[in-house]
């Protein structure tokens, strides 16, 4: 089935089957692999992108459905490498460790920041955090990354 | 002080390419030709395989199904670095032969274009199971006329040994305060974010097989597929480059990488299996599930007298590669870290129809110290002591080091040479303000603290490699024998070389996770990375350091003595510039320059080897809840770990260990729990029935250091990887039981099972209302 | 988990959507927001053969006041509810549910729609609707109906809908001036699924309170409702009045929690519900 999307600002034609997830088509047929699969079941929040401004579950999305959509995964933050205020703030906070988790992280809190609703408050960090699984860290670094950022 | 020293928190190396999203995990490998594969497993606890047919699976489309009777090495045994001599055999086969004895058991593996299409053509392998009766828990399986799992396991029993000192019996019976209960640490699962997964590309004309692996332990890796598949071992090549976490769970050699080795072998292309979250549920190791019964007497002072404990460990259906560690180290840490006159520990691991247990974050250390430190606030009640004095007088002593445990662990004898306990504790209840004070608020809701003390053993497992090589540039590389899933080593290790060689961190490069790198290591686990592998780069450093001076020397015509190597430059003792490089010097030891003498490089390749391999240290962890008596529910109010590292490589780093490990501590003692019903059918299978800690959940950790240096290694370093999980469950539990009465003891015995699910606080909530 | 082969087709209209799911009834799955369906199909429970993907429907999203009603779409999404001011002013309940349910990833792609023909015993939008007195149209290609959501919800995943029928809208009687409501829940984790979640309102017209996640249906208390009445009201009766309704409930049992334990929860949520909106 035919798909045109945007993809990190470029332009995507493809031809899929209904049933290939959003995320192996975006990890195997674009071969961006920086979007990571945890779980396939919406709990883990390793997969998570970015579609028409939203943050989104890819697992939980066939690629068909992602036809005239605009999405944004983890390379089209820093495309050129030179990373944005939040990736910088997560080093300097050594808010990863074994980086699987990262990406869905980053692009849940792109999501908000682009629209200016990142809490400033560690509560209200961590409950939008809720729905990304950390094994490594136990949050409180991503937290403090997040807060450090300026407003 | 500045980055290129130890002590420093430089940021990491590995940061960039992970927050780019340029990670190296093995499902981003994709080679020419790649096939994919997905197992057929076992949905039957307990089953005879009457047959297999894969008739219909070929003719759709299979480019390969492998069954047991496909494979030629079924007799080939697996390389087991270490086995306890008490275990009866019991390793798992690599296909299923004629018997399943777990759900998620592998019985076939089926190969086609993708793993789309190796699902459906799984689906049409026809397995005909003929079910046996199931062993579901412990009980089922030490009960008379039990259904065996097992030829050798007698009595279901895959192991029994014990741990004496003294006469425990008798200096009970003689103790003026004796206290007796029982623990369970529930089964629980390391779940790294990262499911397992292989991609094997074996190279028919060069008799080669490369495996990027997510894994712990690539060299035990390569030694099993090279003996079992019968290959070269330097044949074999395996990769784990980037790795999603590991905990444990990937600290052994599967028979899942020895089945798609074999099939990519077969079909001369590369094939790749991912291990779905299903997958993992099932078929990667589990851990914890320790039953302790366990008695304590003290005199009538409150110093301990003797401890008696059974320790029963539910193994599951076979014992993997990694043999009985969690059973080992928890009865050999089960004296915690105190003085203990008389003991009798008696261990027996026990089979079940379940999935079989591994090491998960402090392999043993968790269930030893949770019975332990539980049961001390309870003997703390019944004579009228502090819980914080009772351990204060039965803590093992500075004046006491060297102190021998009495036990004996992986050919060790458990020695505590360094730190001070008593100060540790008295540093983290004066730091996080504990109290042993009940507050009571208008509406009900009770506050209080609680503590725990726990023995964090590091290293054990000896020898580690490291090599370092300058170029004509003054470049450094270093390679490790070790791998990383995401603990810092690129950084800490770079850290090491930089200051004992004696050049800018930014000029060294640090890889590891790939057997090509050294021909031999080990990899991560037992948090032996600073102490095996962090002590190796120190001594490849030092040698290569030496080497340096020596050839500078002849080339300045001076003596070594009188130099020194400063941000990659030659140096004189009084600092004045040489004008000479490493990177010169490089140049002149190599082929065709000056000083060569047959070296291809300026390198060294250094093995360390320690002659005390465990490095022991303590940390405790205070805990404030907050409890609503009405409904059993509770939250973290504060958190703080005291924590002796040793001496601190990576300050940031060392940190980030502790409080990672803290919360997987204590989500486990509130949320995680692997539950199977009476015919050992997997009930919390799924991410949505197995809970683990999220944000909102957790309460800021903080923390309080102390340091004192080990002698048990050059670095002076402790092991951390796991000390921020061992007592968590405990601290908590007794925060509770003080929460719910600080005074009578009595109504703890529901909080004495992991995890701590409200309904079960709420039992003891009401147990003590009566 | 991949899931089985399956077609997929996507209407523009939702007059198409219908005559698809009139046609193919049997061996088709309206797929909404997918939070909840794509996990069960690439766990292979569900494996049907046609998917009708009402994403593409866009006249069924929407929230609009209509008179003394709130109107929302049943593919709005859960994120709209938070959102829109409308709802913040005329469903001030529903308002403080939202929330509590699961996570910004799952609330920006799940429906309104999609939760409430789930229908998960422990969901909270089911609740609120109950607790709110909504109403349901379900239209079929040759049918429409309007559904109290008290009577919707059968049995646990189980709802009034027949095979070739959609929850296509959710009317919601706006909310009184002097309304007070309260919200609260129990669950293991933020954005769990409640163990026990209990929904309360309370205005001069009299009060309302339903209780969710304690057994296969929410509960609409229609006992204590009647008992607590309009006007003045002793709280102190409350406790024997909260036992008396919940006396012959058939309370869930799963790992959480056993059933004697999760009509206890109940209680106290109730308890502290009833006590807030009841203060004077």
């Amino acid at each position: 089935m035919k798909l045109k999307c945007k993809i990190n600002g470029a332009a995507i034609e493809a031809n899929v089957p209904p049933r290939m997830l959003l995320s192996d088509f975006i990890r195997h047929e674009l071969r961006l692999t920086g979007t990571n699969v945890g779980c396939e079941m919406g709990v883990c929040g390793a997969c998570t992108v970015i579609v028409d401004g939203e943050p989104m579950r890819s697992c939980l999305m066939f690629a068909v459905q992602a036809d005239d959509c605009s999405i944004r995964t983890v390379e089209g933050l820093a495309p050129d490498g030179n990373l944005t205020a939040l990736q910088e703030s997560f080093s300097r906070h050594h808010a990863l460790q074994c980086g699987f988790c990262t990406p869905g992280i980053l692009m849940t809190l792109e999501a908000l920041s682009k629209k200016n609703a990142l809490p400033s408050s560690a509560e209200g960090v961590r409950e939008v955090l809720s729905g990304n699984i950390c094994r490594c860290t136990g949050y409180q670094n991503i937290v403090d990354a997040v807060l450090a950022l300026p407003r | 002080m500045n980055r290129n020293s130890i002590g420093s928190s430089p940021l990491r190396k590995e940061d960039n390419r992970l927050l780019l999203g340029r990670g190296r995990f093995v499902d981003n490998v994709h080679l020419d030709r790649m096939l994919q594969g997905a197992f057929v497993r076992s949905p039957m606890a307990h089953a005879r395989i009457r047959s297999i047919d894969v008739s219909a699976a070929l003719g759709a489309g299979a480019l390969c199904v492998l069954t047991a009777r496909d494979l030629p090495f079924n007799d080939k045994p697996w390389a087991v670095r270490y086995w306890h001599p008490s275990v009866r055999n019991g390793l798992p086969k690599f296909l299923a032969i004629d018997r399943v004895r777990y759900i998620g058991e592998p019985v076939a593996f089926v190969v086609a274009g993708d793993r789309y299409e190796a699902e459906d053509l799984a689906a049409l392998v026809n397995v005909e199971y003929e079910p046996l009766p199931v062993v579901a828990n412990v009980d089922a399986a030490l009960a008379a006329e039990a259904p065996s799992l097992h030829e050798e396991w007698i009595g279901n029993v895959a192991a029994a040994f014990g741990h004496s000192r003294g006469d425990a019996a008798g200096a009970l019976a003689a103790s003026a305060h004796r206290v007796r209960r029982r623990f369970n640490f529930g089964r629980q699962i390391p779940l790294p974010l990262e499911n397992r997964g292989v991609v094997a590309d074996y190279d028919a004309e060069r008799d080669s097989l490369t495996v990027w692996l997510s894994t712990q332990v690539h060299y035990n890796v390569r030694q099993n597929l090279a003996s079992i598949l019968d290959l070269p071992e330097y044949q074999v090549r395996v990769i784990a480059e980037d790795v999603g976490g590991g905990f444990g769970s990937k600290s052994r050699a599967y028979p899942e990488e020895i089945v798609v080795s074999h099939a990519s072998r077969i079909l001369r292309r590369p094939v790749k299996w991912i291990e779905d979250r299903f997958e993992n549920f099932q078929a990667t190791t589990h851990s914890r599930g320790v039953d302790t019964e366990i008695e304590i007497g003290c005199d009538g002072d409150g110093r301990l007298t003797a401890l008696k404990a059974l320790v029963t460990v539910d193994v599951g259906a076979y014992v993997h590669t990694s043999g009985i560690i969690t059973a080992e180290v928890a009865s050999a840490h089960l004296t915690n870290a105190y003085i203990v006159p008389n003991f009798q520990i008696d261990v027996r691991c026990v089979g079940t129809n379940k999935t079989p247990i591994g090491t998960y974050r402090g392999a043993g250390q968790p269930e030893a110290v949770f019975p332990m430190e539980c049961i001390f606030d309870v003997m703390a009640k019944q004579i009228g002591l502090s819980a914080a004095e009772l351990r204060r007088r039965n803590m093992v002593r500075p004046s006491d080091l060297p102190y021998l445990v009495g036990t004996s662990l992986l050919g060790i004898q458990p020695t505590f040479e360094s730190g001070d306990f008593s100060a540790l504790l008295d540093l983290a209840a004066a730091e996080s303000g504990y109290s042993e004070n009940v507050e009571v608020r208008a509406d009900g809701v009770r506050v209080a603290w609680g503590l725990a003390c726990g023995i964090e053993g590091g290293g054990f497992v000896n020898f580690e490699t490291a090599q370092i090589r300058i170029d004509a540039l003054g470049n450094v590389s270093v390679q490790s024998g070790m791998t990383s899933q995401g603990q810092g080593q690129t950084t800490t290790y770079a850290q090491v070389c930089a200051e004992t060689l004696g050049v800018d961190f930014d000029r060294v490069s640090v890889r590891m996770g790939d057997t090509q790198l050294v021909p031999f290591g080990r990899g991560a686990f037992a948090s032996r990375g600073a102490i095996l592998g962090g002590n190796a780069v120190r001594g490849a450093a030092q040698a290569l350091r030496a080497s340096v001076l020596d050839a500078a020397a002849e080339l300045l015509k001076c003596d070594a003595s009188g130099l020194h190597i400063a941000g990659g430059l030659i140096r004189r003792a009084s600092g004045e510039a040489t004008g000479l490089s490493i990177g010169e010097v490089a140049r002149a030891v190599g082929p065709g320059g000056p000083l060569y003498a047959g070296q291809p490089a300026l390198e060294t390749q250094h093995v360390y080897s320690a002659e005390q391999p465990a490095t022991y240290g303590l940390s405790v962890h205070v805990a404030k809840v907050e409890l609503d008596p009405r409904t059993g529910f509770f939250r973290l109010l504060d958190y703080l770990v005291g924590h002796d590292a040793g001496r601190a490589l990576n300050p940031m780093i060392v940190e980030g260990q502790i409080v990672g490990g803290a919360a997987e501590g204590i989500g486990g003692a509130m949320f995680s729990e692997i539950v199977y019903d009476d015919e050992a059918q997997l009930l919390t299978g799924t991410l949505a029935d197995y809970l683990v800690a999220t944000a909102p959940e957790m309460p800021r950790i903080r923390l309080a250091h102390m340091e004192t240096r080990p002698t048990t290694n050059p670095l002076g370093v402790r092991g951390i990887g796991e000390g921020g999980v061992i007592p968590a469950a405990a601290a908590i539990a007794n925060a509770l039981a003080r929460a719910i009465d600080p005074r009578r003891a009595g109504h703890e015995g529901p909080l004495f099972s992991l995890p701590l699910k409200p309904e079960r606080v709420f039992s003891a909530c009401r147990m003590a209302q009566r | 988990m991949k899931p089985a082969v399956f077609d997929i087709v996507r209407p523009a209209t939702l007059v198409h959507a219908l005559a698809l799911l009139g046609e193919h009834a049997q061996e088709a799955k309206v797929i909404a927001g997918g939070q909840t369906l794509v996990p069960v199909m690439n766990f292979r429970l569900a494996m049907p053969r046609l998917l009708i993907d009402l994403n593409t429907v866009g006249e069924l999203a929407g929230i609009r006041r209509d008179g003394d009603v709130l109107r929302i779409g049943a593919m709005t999404r859960q994120c709209e509810l938070l959102r829109d001011p409308l709802v913040a002013a005329h469903a001030p309940l529903l308002a403080r549910a939202v929330p509590h349910i699961g996570h910004v990833q799952t609330r920006s792609r799940g429906t309104v729609g999609g939760s409430l023909a789930h229908a998960d015993p422990a969901a909270e939008l089911p609740l609120v609707m109950v607790a709110l007195d909504a109403s349901f149209t379900v239209r079929s290609r040759d049918s429409e109906r309007i559904l109290p959501a008290r009577g919707f919800f059968r049995d646990a995943l189980s709802t009034e809908l027949a095979d070739d029928e959609l929850l296509t809208e959710i009317a919601i009687p706006v909310a009184p001036a002097d309304v007070r409501c309260s919200f609260r829940e129990l669950a293991r984790r933020h954005g769990d699924f409640a163990m026990v979640a209990v929904a309360a309102q309370r205005s001069a017209g009299g009060v309302s309170v339903a209780v969710g996640g304690l057994e296969a249906v929410p509960r609409y208390c229609r006992k204590l409702v009647d008992a607590i009445g309009r006007g003045a009201f002793n709280r102190d009766r409350l406790p024997e009045l909260i036992r008396a309704e919940l006396h012959d409930c058939v309370a869930l049992a799963d790992l959480q929690a056993s059933t004697e334990y999760r009509r206890h929860l109940a209680g106290v949520l109730m308890q502290d519900c009833l006590g807030e909106v009841l203060a004077s």
